[in-house]
């Protein structure tokens, strides 16, 4: 059970990461700097994504995102809980 | 003939316009300014950073991002601590020097500012072309790094 939560966590963690690399390449794309901040400043990523980042699916890559990051940490969370009983 | 296929394409912007030309991308006023104040900080930062973590990816997978040594490594460069900057991240210097150009264009007289604005878009499909690779490389060494760093873990 613990193994199974863990497994899934990873898939909503590897999918929160596709999501943030295809946010981090339009920072890039938008400009230099812009790409730069979203590495080294810890929330203007969270800014860019939602003020600034244009993309067709822009609800949907930021959903994924976000909830992927969170529903990560709560299996993991999960997973731990199970595993130490 | 459909109508209202001929006005989406009589509206429709080719891609190639709606792209922001290169001077714009690489020395625009936020990147200008970002450079200087990172420029500025990395002589005040100590080598080897404040060992603060604050990097989300780091945090909820235990695994480096893409970003992950950057800032250490920049500021190795302005400590002239090239080979530690390296083992830090290897696009450190990279990025150093495109902090520097941007930094000598804040600062520097309006005219050098246009020769290279004007050396940018004569050459912008070679700009763009290596500012995608390097972009690319960026990418696909955070996700190398990644990987290495997952599976080694076990």
């Amino acid at each position: 059970m613990a193994g199974l939560l863990a497994g899934l966590g990873l898939i909503c963690a590897l999918a929160s990461v596709v999501c943030y690399f295809i946010i981090l390449i339009a920072g890039f794309n938008d400009g230099a700097g812009k790409g730069l901040l979203c590495l080294c400043l810890p929330f203007y990523i969270l800014y860019y994504a939602f003020a600034e980042f244009n993309h067709e699916k822009q609800g949907m890559i930021i959903g994924v995102w976000i909830g992927g990051g969170v529903l990560n940490g709560l299996l993991r969370l999960a997973a731990n809980a199970v595993a130490t009983g | 003939m459909d109508n209202r296929t001929s006005e989406v394409d009589c509206f429709s912007i080719p891609d190639a316009l709606t792209r922001k030309p290169m001077h714009h991308v690489l020395f625009g006023r936020l990147t200008n300014i970002f450079s200087l104040l990172a420029i500025a900080a990395t002589f005040l930062l100590p080598e080897d950073g404040l060992q603060i973590d604050l990097c989300w990816i780091q945090k909820t997978l235990s695994l480096p991002c893409p970003g992950c040594g950057l800032t250490r490594s920049v500021t190795c460069v302005s400590h002239l601590a090239i080979a530690k900057s390296f083992t830090y991240h290897p696009f450190g210097i990279l990025i150093y020097l495109l902090l520097m150009v941007n930094v000598l264009l804040l600062i520097s007289p309006a005219r050098l500012n246009r020769g290279m604005r004007n050396m940018v878009s004569q050459n912008e499909r070679a700009t763009r072309a290596v500012y995608s690779v390097a972009v690319f490389l960026f990418v696909a060494f955070g996700i190398a790094r990644m990987t290495w760093c997952y599976f080694s873990k076990g």
